[in-house]
């Protein structure tokens, strides 16, 4: 079965941007479903089974902080890797999203060589 | 202010060539962008540890390529809208990058959100710094405000 990951972000274009670095780094995704908090990504998992979840911090609604503390209560996708993709990458905060599962980070801007070298490994 | 000089030119720089592909250079300093009527100019403050905004100006062609960089659309499919977040998205990682860089390792900061300026430019009275760059033939410039955030 083809590989799906769920991109997180309330900004359109970062969410083109990194379905663009996923494919510019190789990671050719099956499909690539897209949600613009982290309400819209909890919904959208109820429905879709994901090998990864790429997710930025600071969103409307549900920030990617909570959206860990949410997903770390619901056993049916708990187990799923995510790398947060932030451009406030102060310690706390990346520590905090750590002890919630958080697998990675990436921080803006990236390249796509470092988008591989972070998730390749997951995938 | 040499290290501010270091610090917004690699966000800039970084920013737009890593994730957009769109060469970016130094412009010249003293040659500042005639203030045409199609400027589009996207702001965002800077809440702590320092107080500051930053604003990011370019002319409509400009954005409008960036955009389509971006989105991998033809320049005539970009709407305002995507034209707009794609400012908003560029400011809010050239602060990051930028406060990264001036900031002590790992040091947390706190931004508003990017606003798509509509109002009259800058007051003159306000501390500021300005920097100037080029993509192609069009000038852009970066505008850093506050003593607060110039002084640090």
């Amino acid at each position: 079965m083809g590989k799906k990951v769920l991109i997180i972000d309330d900004s359109s274009t970062m969410r083109k941007i990194v379905t663009r670095s996923l494919r510019q780094a190789g990671l050719d995704f099956d499909t690539i479903l897209e949600a613009g908090d982290g309400v819209e990504a909890l919904q959208v998992l109820q429905n879709e089974s994901v090998d990864i979840i790429l997710s930025d911090i600071n969103m409307p609604n549900m920030d990617g902080i909570e959206f860990l503390r949410q997903k770390a209560g619901i056993d049916a996708i708990k187990a799923i890797p995510v790398i947060m993709i932030t451009t406030e990458a102060g310690a706390d905060i990346l520590t905090e999203a750590k002890s919630l599962g958080a697998a990675g980070s990436i921080k803006k801007p990236f390249t796509p060589d470092q988008v591989s070298d972070i998730i390749g490994p997951l995938v | 202010m040499e290290r501010y000089d270091r610090a917004i030119r690699s966000a800039v720089i970084n920013s737009v060539e890593n994730m957009l592909f769109i060469e970016v250079l130094p412009g010249d300093e003293q040659r500042s962008p005639p203030n045409e009527p199609d400027r589009l100019t996207v702001s965002i403050l800077i809440h702590a540890p320092v107080l500051g905004e930053l604003r990011l100006s370019m002319p409509e062609s400009l954005a409008t390529r960036i955009t389509a960089a971006a989105y991998c659309l033809p320049a005539k499919e970009v709407t305002d809208e995507m034209r707009s977040d794609t400012l908003a998205e560029i400011i809010n990682i050239i602060a990051g990058r930028f406060l990264n860089e001036i900031l002590d390792d790992d040091q947390s900061f706190q931004l508003g959100l990017p606003q798509i300026e509509s109002g009259p430019s800058i007051d003159q009275g306000v501390e500021q710094q300005k920097w100037t760059f080029l993509s192609d033939a069009d000038a852009f410039t970066v505008v850093a405000i506050g003593s607060d955030l110039l002084r640090r």
